[in-house]
């Protein structure tokens, strides 16, 4: 399915610059010709010449459009700024959507970005490859050999059809926003293209968003989870230290079937360890790691450990409308990056796939096994074999002194494999980059003031850690996520995205 | 230089009619109406996004004031901005102080919602329209390309128009 694609870049550009420096010529050459005929008129005083001259222009004037301009539009000819944009009004839309946890939003933005992706590669398919057919079922449309597109428009046909099709309860506010952002970058470009390209490129662009929701909606398990984010047949298991809803809210469990989700890169192998047996014994390990959360969590509410609660309120991403979600994050720190390097297009879309695949699998992978283990919060552990009856965490504060704990299992901690599986493909794309993350900044309901990272590993550690002092993990949901994120990491930077 | 300025306007003028006129010549007049008719279809498609985009917007003005007169006077600065902020049912149900508003709140927010799933679905359907037919008046301009720049400038100019044009 794919030969088609291979080695079509070299025939079309070949083609296409040939056309434009001829079209270029013949352009000049007919200002000249305008220049000299406008001259004559303002300076002969002579009717008939004129008349002759004016019929002239008549012809002229309706001569066949045979020299259309044509734009020469490679990949590379484009900033990061068309996927960056997009990718902002996204996450924006996710967050005022509601159904999109985490793993739902991560699932999105995987599928969307793979489309931008694939929509652009036949122009840039000297150095990347298609997956079209590389995942079965996956079968994107070829672009017409001998013919131009321009990139920027099939981009934003193809970013408009994926967010309208894969955000489709989002609210009526929010599809304008989408449907303005998709005008805007219209606008810009149709007075620059021909017709012909203008609709060649639009329909291609859509083509594409719609043979990637198509595959998309062929995994059952995940296809219009924002419409049911739980399922009313499961029943957690029971039994010593295993996860039950817990306080406040006792929420049902989120995406029990979630790690049933079709995967990009990771697999069943990709697991994390036995976690540590839960045990009352105050010289167990479980029950260190709980006093070190209950210790931390006390301390910041009493007013001390600053730097804790800043990192705990920084990472958290848990409250739905307050901010996008943990996955999004990672778009957002992507966004950065390529913003800070001047990313050009092709590595910005390469860079947000390789993210979206990334936060997808982690995402699935980290439920598959939370409910494999089950393992309880701390809050229900501190509760119950330490004494604190009334212990809380820090997480979402509703202002009248009530705080949350998510609701499914705890080990690993989701945060630390979304966190680490982008950091393994962002270290792959940028190496070891000191950055600020600025996501938040000018946040006023939490400490959103940036925070400096010498390389994406440290800020994926503190991400994992931020779960520690906020009060929903323990440490060894932490150390697995990250183990289980950055292997995830590794097989998505494996995929054959170069050539 | 009086005479020479006649000239000058005759000459300007012949241009400008022989450019307007020799595409019309081409264009046959099943090819008028079906662009006019085009044109006309986007005009009402394009009103009716601005209809629903106004119309959401006063439902939630509605909603947004309403939901500031009731809430808590309690209630942290932050969250009540957030919550008029969401526009959206079933984020707003989620906040905590939701559940303390009198049942009149619960029905607007409710009926709220309903509406503006409606008005979804109606902008998703009115969108994927507007769509289409952006791409039926593309090829449409195609068989106009190879006849006329000038007339292909007007028609595409029209349609732009009539695409992002408010209600008349």
């Amino acid at each position: 399915m794919n030969n088609g694609k291979q080695n079509l870049k070299t025939p079309i550009m070949s083609i296409v610059s040939d056309k434009k420096k001829i079209l270029v010529l013949s352009i000049f050459k007919q200002r000249a010709e305008n220049v000299i005929f406008m001259k004559k008129i303002f300076t002969s005083t002579r009717i008939v010449p004129l008349a002759i001259m004016a019929l002239l222009a008549i012809g002229f004037g309706c001569q066949k459009d045979e020299d259309t301009v044509v734009l020469e539009s490679r990949p590379s000819d484009y900033s990061y700024e068309i996927p960056q944009s997009w990718n902002n009004v996204m996450v924006s839309v996710e967050r005022y959507t509601a159904g999109y946890r985490p793993p739902i939003a991560a699932r999105s933005l995987g599928y969307i970005n793979l489309a931008a992706f694939e929509s652009v590669q036949p122009g840039m398919d000297d150095v990347y490859n298609s997956f079209d057919g590389y995942y079965p079922g996956l079968d994107i449309p070829e672009i017409e050999t001998g013919l131009e597109y321009h990139w920027g428009l099939v981009l934003n046909a193809t970013y408009a059809r994926a967010a309208s099709l894969f955000y489709p309860t989002a609210p009526a506010a929010q599809l304008f926003e989408i449907f303005k952002q998709e005008d805007k970058i219209n606008d810009k470009y149709r007075a620059q293209v021909p017709n012909e390209v203008f609709v060649r490129s639009v329909e291609y662009g859509r083509r594409v968003a719609d043979a990637v929701y198509k595959w998309s909606a062929t995994d059952a398990v995940s296809h219009e989870a924002y419409l049911r984010n739980n399922d009313p047949s499961y029943v957690p298991p029971t039994g010593y230290g295993k996860w039950q809803p817990t306080y406040p809210d006792f929420a049902r469990p989120l995406l029990p079937n979630w790690g049933k989700s079709r995967t990009f890169a990771a697999n069943q192998t990709d697991v994390c360890p036995e976690p540590l047996a839960i045990s009352s014994s105050p010289a167990s390990e479980v029950f260190k790691q709980a006093e070190a959360v209950q210790r931390i969590v006390g301390q910041i509410k009493a007013g001390n450990r600053y730097e804790d609660r800043w990192i705990a309120d920084f990472w958290s991403d848990d409250c739905p409308i307050l901010t996008f979600t943990p996955p999004s994050h990672w778009i957002a720190i992507a966004s950065q990056v390529i913003e800070t390097t001047k990313a050009r297009l092709p590595l910005a879309l390469e860079t947000y796939a390789r993210v979206g695949l990334a936060v997808n699998d982690a995402g699935v992978r980290a439920w598959a096994e939370k409910y494999r283990y089950n393992v309880e919060r701390p809050i229900d552990y501190i509760r119950r074999e330490m004494g604190d009856a009334n212990w809380n965490t820090l997480m979402c504060p509703d202002g009248s002194g009530e705080y949350f704990t998510p609701p499914f299992p705890a080990y690993p901690s989701g945060h630390a494999t979304f966190g680490a599986a982008a950091a393994e493909v962002l270290t792959e794309l940028y190496g070891n980059f000191p950055f600020t993350d600025r996501c938040h900044e000018g946040r006023t309901e939490f400490v959103g003031t940036p925070r400096k990272f010498t390389n994406f590993y440290e800020a994926a550690e503190e991400n994992a850690y931020s779960r520690v002092p906020i009060g929903v993990h323990f440490e060894m949901d932490a150390t697995a996520g990250l183990d289980l994120g950055y292997a995830i990491g590794k097989k998505v930077n494996k995929l054959p995205w170069r050539k | 230089m009086k005479k020479q300025g006649m000239v000058l306007a005759i000459a300007v003028s012949l241009m400008w009619f022989g450019c307007n006129s020799c595409g019309e010549k081409n264009l046959s007049a099943e090819m008028v109406r079906e662009g006019e008719q085009m044109i006309a279809e986007a005009a009402t498609l394009s009103c009716t996004l601005h209809q629903l985009e106004d119309k959401t917007k006063v439902l939630w003005d509605q909603v947004v004031t309403s939901l500031d007169k009731n809430l808590p006077a309690d209630m942290p600065e932050q969250e009540r901005k957030n919550m008029l902020a969401v526009r959206n049912m079933d984020l707003i149900e989620m906040f905590e102080d939701y559940d303390q508003l009198d049942t009149t709140i619960h029905r607007l927010v409710r009926e709220a919602g309903e509406v503006d799933m409606k008005n979804a679905q109606d902008v998703l359907e009115t969108k994927r329209k507007l769509e289409a037919l952006e791409i039926k008046f593309g090829h449409f301009l195609q068989k106009i390309d190879k006849k006329n720049t000038i007339i292909h400038e007007q028609w595409q100019t029209k349609f732009e128009n009539a695409h992002h044009e408010h209600c008349k």
